[in-house]
């Protein structure tokens, strides 16, 4: 499990960031409906997962603290 | 004015049930009165779906004028009637979700999930279905002649995210997503879509996980910790999920934040006498109040048109497409897991919660009778309670950066 974090982790901080990056581009602004709707699922996806993680690495964080 | 006129005026309500208009406002009683019937004699959410099907049936009564604004309108509907009091005061500012997340955090208890951290990947694998049926209300809205006018992308956009939204499982965040891009219009049928189906999840979710999984897989067993939870971690967690979430999707916030708020009261222990006011009070007033202003939302009108069959059919795919999601997503983690994890789980990621956590413990009994995953379904069905938010606040702050607004 944790080497998968290890792995997705970084991939998704910049899969996110990317996401984001292209979304503020003027070049977006006329992209096809589908295209937005990939960058909306992509980065969604994405995000869900990243903050979720942070969430479990919170927990791990907290149970190591208080033990 | 003469007798037939003054006649008219009186009985305006009669007449009114003999025209077109008349005509829409029985089927809306029909639809209404199939709602009640759920609620009462099938037991399927009777807290929200009763005071919708209400709600229903005032907002379709015959208009009445308004003496002073000239205003034809159902009177519960027109601009003091109490439905369009409430709507504004609860509903168009976010208000009644919000309270109603302080009140499901006060009831919700996060230390089978602290436990056992790992089942919180289910609860963003189960959002799978939210973004499937995103996309495909992208292909399918701009097909319905007359819907949208043509070229409004942003408005496709904007419909599709809440109907995806639907898929979360979670009432509160549907209408959130919905208000937030101001569909008032469709306000009806989603979050009818979205609370049925929630109190569907008995139905929709086993015959999926059953096509999904092999007898095998639903009876794998799982080790539950009997760990114990401290009192600080319990303090701590929603503090610090407000922030983290507060800082990475600053549009979640305030559902986060008021859920997190509601556990926060349930957890420190000083504070038991609002706690169980959050539980119980708090949440029947709300409950009351955010139903019957949604079902005032289902004017014929509005809800009587091929978009509200698309978007009950879309909901429904959304709900399967989540269950499928979170099943799929843990069959994949066996692959790199020792110990497996009993597929069914991934199914108890989207946000009904208790019910679908309830509904897989119950499906694991059923094929090993000493088989007990309740524990570990409640821990992936509290993360689908955060990551139902997070996907909320995620669909709402890239929709918004794509179209601009």
């Amino acid at each position: 499990m944790k080497k998968l974090i290890s792995i997705l982790l970084p991939l998704m901080l910049v899969g996110t960031a990317f996401a984001e990056e292209a979304a503020v581009t003027s070049s977006l602004a006329g992209a096809s409906l589908l295209t937005k709707g990939l960058i909306v699922t992509a980065g969604g996806l994405l995000g869900v997962f990243l903050v979720l993680i942070l969430f479990f690495l919170t927990i791990k964080l907290m149970q190591k603290v208080l033990k | 004015m003469d007798i037939q006129a003054i006649l008219t005026e009186l009985f305006s309500g009669v007449v009114y049930l003999f025209s077109m208009a008349g005509v829409k406002s029985l089927v809306m009683f029909i639809i209404a009165g199939v709602l009640i019937y759920l609620a009462i004699k099938k037991d399927y959410e009777p807290t929200l779906l009763l005071p919708i099907g209400f709600g229903c049936i005032l907002a379709n009564l015959p208009p009445a004028i308004d003496a002073l604004t000239g205003i034809s309108a159902p009177s519960a509907l027109g601009d003091s009637g109490f439905l369009s009091v409430l709507f504004n005061a609860g509903i168009a500012n976010e208000l009644f979700p919000v309270l109603i997340f302080i009140a499901v955090g006060a009831m919700i208890d996060f230390s089978p999930l602290l436990k056992d951290p790992s089942m919180i990947f289910f609860g963003a694998a189960a959002q799978f279905g939210i973004f499937m049926t995103f996309l495909l209300s992208l292909v399918l809205l701009p097909l319905i002649p007359g819907l949208i006018a043509e070229g409004d992308s942003d408005m496709v956009m904007k419909l599709a995210s809440a109907i995806g939204i639907i898929g979360a499982a979670d009432g509160p965040t549907t209408l959130f997503v919905a208000n937030h891009f101001q569909l008032k219009d469709y306000m009806g049928p989603i979050s009818v879509a979205a609370y049925s189906y929630m109190a569907l999840v008995p139905v929709i979710q086993p015959p999926v996980i059953k096509a999904l999984t092999t007898r095998k897989e639903r009876m794998i067993r799982m080790d539950y910790q009997e760990a114990r939870c401290s009192k600080t971690t319990l303090i701590l967690f929603p503090i610090i999920v407000t922030i983290v979430a507060g800082i990475i999707v600053p549009m979640s916030a305030p559902l986060v934040g008021s859920l997190m708020f509601g556990n926060l009261i349930r957890e420190c222990g000083v504070l038991e006498r609002l706690s169980k006011t959050a539980q119980n009070e708090l949440a029947n007033l709300v409950t009351i109040v955010l139903g019957i202003t949604i079902g005032g939302t289902m004017v014929a009108d509005k809800f009587l048109n091929p978009t509200t069959l698309l978007i009950l059919a879309l909901g429904l795919f959304a709900f399967v497409f989540d269950t499928a999601g979170g099943v799929l997503f843990a069959k994949f983690l066996n692959i790199f897991r020792k110990k497996k994890v009993n597929p069914m789980i991934g199914a108890a990621g989207i946000s009904a919660f208790p019910m679908s956590s309830r509904v897989i413990a119950k499906m694991a009994l059923k094929e090993d009778p000493s088989n007990f995953i309740l524990m570990q379904s409640t821990s992936a069905n509290v993360s689908g309670q955060l990551g139902s938010i997070v996907a909320g606040g995620m669909v709402i702050t890239l929709v918004s950066m794509l179209i601009g607004g």
